[in-house]
């Protein structure tokens, strides 16, 4: 594995421990007693493992920034710190600065300053606090290199161990060396006595009696092996004075203590570790899957008209595989949304401080999956409808109590999936929209007749959805002026999604994206203009029906399709891609699209039928229709337009 | 500036009875004419899209662009060109040859200079060239 | 017969430079555990010839661990991975049974040289 492959598992994984810190910081903040604590101690872990993990790196600014915030924690894990409104306030901007310093470092950019004069002041914390480990090192004695360690008194064999210079946790080195030859015989006394070495109280060397009827050659041995020693020298002192034979010997001597590791074939492989993949490869290799899923397509219209039954079976085969592969791939490329939610309870704690509301903010469906590239798009429509429902839909607390309601406003998140799409929903119990303001602002730009007196929630979402059309009072730094839904809706339909919003006065806003799995690959419906193939995205599509003259009515001077009891406005395609040829011959085809309550009956020459299309952008082209969600390849290689359902209704 | 520019590398192909050229740079690569799938509401000359190995293409007509009475180019070849991260199809044709072609400042009156997609002329052998400007034309086609 | 390993480390980043480190000198990895439960467990079945083992995780810390795989095992033979500043933990687990220690940040010769010292 190479350096940059560590340093992308050490982001990977830093920001999960940063999130999770974050969690833990705003469970600390909202409990007390035992999950508290639990907070504490959660805290405490991830902090310590980013400690491991950067200096590991040899992220410095990281590991110290780390170093010295676990410190406080340890304080406070032990209750000689207090979680008060400082020392949250502390922990909450260390730990951006944490993720700050993360970031940079992998990126290799220079950490702001900010992280060294937080660092500093974690550091000042930690000894007003009386912590041990940072007085630890100003009591250490100056290490002269010279025996300093007077020998102990009492019987037994006089031992002194010197240990390499720079020893890691040189105490600890200390007492396993101490175990070591307690394992020979009867430790009598021990200079520096042991809890001092343990300390890390003493220089470089120690001196011990031991009561062992191994030679000394044995008792030499065993000590060294305890690692770490450069010297063992036994016997009462006569010139102990002089300097031991310097660090040659030592690291000769280290040297031989390492016994060379037989190097194995790689004949042996490990079972049970996972493989990791590049996400790039992923990428790659759905690319792959979509050109196959192409080429699959035209492999079946040649097999159609193939008269050999073994041709034909063999393609229906490869057909199935392909299928399985691209199910396969699909699966690995899914990740839990609470990659992306997971940063949210944090986002809407400081827009509720910043506006000074109480929101009570609650996460559901957070194991449910979505393709990652995706679930990173969803990532800012969701942000935008969070700040809007606290700066637009929770009321202030003095608001929400004149009105009856608890100070605290609710906030909820969820992801539930059905078969074909994931829904992710943002509902708050806030002060709704406020339909006469929409309404108005509507009339004044001519968006709707001025005698209209109401409006339907689908009325609502289509108006509200219109670039800029925003009703925000007041400009905030969370959410500006001039970007309200419009662009998560925009956005939302980009991804082949829907935008439903469900609005009461006074009882609050629900807003629902529906997204497909994958941005990829979809199932869709083809269908004829003339010879133009377009395809629609099987979501929104109900039934088809022949179209008939009998289903046809006219109310209020249009033409409508009479379904059952279903009346359907008609959307003509041919009319809609401005189609001048010849005019269709025979019956023509109604697809009943829908989404969410709106419903159409979309009239095209012929169907082709269904099949999985590869979803492939396109450059904007000026004056082009904004009807389309993208193209794709038909199996003879020629582009066919995907029609965004959500653009004709 | 334009006085000192130096002889570039051109691109010359034929659209209609007309020659024209283009830098060289910004010609990815050049295949045969295939048709485009119609893109609705788009200007006429903009063919459609087509598909490049897998990617979708818009592909415009350069005839048509210069001169909206031109028929549309149905054979001969497309020139991919590239500007900025985008490719996009140039149908003409005919790809001649790839020329060091001295550029001139363009007499003014000419038609095609006020559509600003035209940088100056070059002189051939046995005539002139027209000299487009790539970057120009796909920036007013795109958005 | 290359020895094997059982790593236990809540960090995948740590887990995987130790099992870089361990198998390129010829270990054979056999198994991961996240948390000090799991490498109970995984000790258990897997009997390795050597664990190593953080001493911060969650759902039981390493040095509990080490206490129920050395009384389920009395020879087991458990290397520490420690940081900075944890002397006294690590006295604890080597009181545990432990036998030697590593301190991060980890240098893949010093962390060889302790499992050599573990493995005697």
């Amino acid at each position: 594995m190479d350096s940059a492959q560590y340093a992308e598992l050490f982001l990977t994984e830093s920001r999960e421990h940063v999130s999770a810190i974050n969690h833990a910081l705003l469970d600390l903040e909202r409990g007390d007693g035992a999950r508290g604590t639990d907070a504490i101690g959660a805290i405490f872990r991830s902090v310590h493992t980013i400690k491991g993990m950067s200096a590991t790196m040899g992220y410095a600014p990281v590991a110290a920034l780390a170093h010295e915030l676990e410190t406080l924690l340890d304080m406070m894990r032990r209750g000689t710190r207090t979680a008060d409104a400082t020392v949250m306030e502390l922990l909450f901007t260390s730990a951006d600065l944490l993720e700050h310093a993360i970031e940079g470092a992998v990126q290799g950019v220079p950490v702001s300053p900010e992280v060294g004069v937080m660092t500093a002041r974690l550091k000042a914390e930690g000894k007003a606090g009386g912590d041990q480990r940072s007085s630890v090192a100003i009591q250490m004695p100056v290490d002269t290199g010279e025996w300093s360690a007077p020998a102990p008194d009492g019987a037994g064999l006089l031992v002194r161990v010197r240990l390499v210079e720079g020893t890691p946790l040189k105490g600890v080195r200390a007492f396993l060396v101490v175990q070591a030859a307690r394992k020979l015989g009867e430790v009598a006394a021990v200079s520096p006595p042991l809890d001092e070495l343990q300390a890390d109280k003493f220089n470089h060397d120690f001196a011990l009696r031991l009561h062992s009827d191994r030679s000394q050659g044995e008792v030499t041995t065993a000590l060294r092996n305890a690692g770490d020693v450069a010297e063992v020298r036994i016997g009462e002192d006569a010139d102990v004075a002089t300097p031991a034979h310097t660090m040659e010997f030592s690291v000769a001597e280290l040297a031989q203590g390492v016994a060379p590791v037989p190097a194995k074939a790689a004949t042996v492989v490990p079972q049970q570790r996972s493989v990791r993949i590049d996400l790039r490869r992923l990428d790659t290799l759905m690319n792959l899957i979509g050109e196959l899923v192409i080429t699959r397509g035209r492999l079946n219209s040649l097999a159609a008209t193939s008269e050999d039954p073994a041709l034909v079976e063999t393609v229906a085969q490869a057909s199935r595989l392909v299928a399985d592969l691209q199910d396969e791939i699909m699966t690995s490329r899914m990740v839990p949304v609470w990659q992306v939610f997971d940063r949210f309870p944090r986002l809407v704690r400081d827009a509720a401080r910043s506006l000074d509301k109480q929101v009570e903010f609650t996460v559901e469906g957070k194991d449910v999956e979505l393709d990652r590239s995706m679930l990173e798009e969803v990532g800012d429509p969701i942000v935008h409808l969070l700040r809007n429902a606290v700066d637009h839909g929770l009321e202030t607390p003095q608001e929400r109590t004149s009105k009856g309601k608890p100070a605290t406003g609710r906030l909820l998140l969820s992801a539930t999936r059905d078969r074909s799409a994931v829904a992710i929903r943002v509902e708050d119990d806030g002060r709704g929209i406020d339909r006469e303001r929409v309404l108005r602002r509507a009339r004044e730009s001519g968006l709707v007749d001025v005698g209209k007196l109401e409006l339907s929630d689908e009325e609502l979402v289509r108006l509200i959805a219109r670039a800029g059309f925003s009703t925000a009072e007041r400009v905030t730094d969370l959410s500006g002026r001039g970007v309200g839904v419009d662009a998560v809706y925009s956005r939302v339909r980009a991804l082949g999604g829907s935008v439903d919003i469900r609005s009461v006065k006074d009882e609050g806003t629900t807003v629902t994206l529906r997204l497909p799995l994958t941005l990829a690959i979809v199932r869709s419906l083809l269908a004829r203009i003339g010879g133009e193939t377009y395809a629609l995205a099987m979501t929104h599509v109900r039934e088809t029906v022949e179209f008939r003259p009998a289903l046809l009515r006219t109310v209020q001077g249009r033409e409508v399709l009479m379904l059952r009891d279903e009346v359907l406005p008609i959307v003509r395609l041919r009319t809609l891609v401005e189609f001048d040829g010849a005019p269709p011959r025979g019956l023509e085809q109604a697809i009943i699209v829908e989404l969410s309550e709106r419903r159409a009956a979309l009239v095209v020459d012929a169907l082709i039928g269904q099949q999985e299309i590869v979803v492939k952008q396109f450059d904007a082209v000026r004056d082009a229709r904004t009807l389309f969600g993208g193209a794709t390849i038909l199996g003879d290689g020629a582009p066919a337009l995907i029609i965004d359902v959500s653009s004709i209704l | 500036m334009p006085e000192a520019r130096a002889a570039a590398r051109t691109l010359l192909f034929r659209v209609a009875e007309r020659v024209f050229g283009c830098d060289i740079d910004a010609v990815r690569e050049i295949i045969p004419y295939r048709r485009a799938t119609r893109l609705p509401g788009a200007p006429t000359y903009v063919q459609g899209l087509i598909n490049l190995r897998g990617t979708i293409v818009t592909m415009l007509d350069l005839g048509a662009r210069l001169d909206a009475e031109r028929a549309p180019v149905r054979d001969g070849s497309i020139i991919l060109a590239t500007h900025g991260t985008r490719v996009v199809g140039i149908a003409v044709d005919e790809v001649m040859d790839v020329q060091m072609i001295n550029e001139e400042a363009i007499a003014a009156g000419e038609g095609e200079a006020a559509r600003g997609l035209v940088r100056g002329l070059g002189h051939l052998d046995d005539g002139v060239v027209v000299l487009v400007d790539i970057h120009a034309l796909v920036s007013q086609v795109l958005l | 017969m290359s020895h094997t390993v059982l790593i236990c480390d809540d960090a995948i980043f740590m887990r995987t430079m130790v099992g870089d480190i361990l198998q390129q000198a010829g270990f054979e990895i056999v198994g991961e555990a996240e948390t000090g439960v799991q490498a109970v467990e995984k000790y258990k079945q897997l009997r390795p010839d050597l664990v190593t083992m953080d001493i911060v995780m969650p759902d039981m810390g390493g040095i509990d661990a080490v206490r129920e795989i050395t009384k389920f095992d009395p020879g087991a033979r458990v290397l520490m991975c420690s940081a900075m500043g944890q002397q006294a933990l690590v006295v604890e687990a080597i009181q545990a049974g432990a036998k030697d220690f590593v301190v991060k940040p980890f240098q893949p010769s010093r962390v060889l040289e302790a499992v050599q010292r573990v493995l005697g």
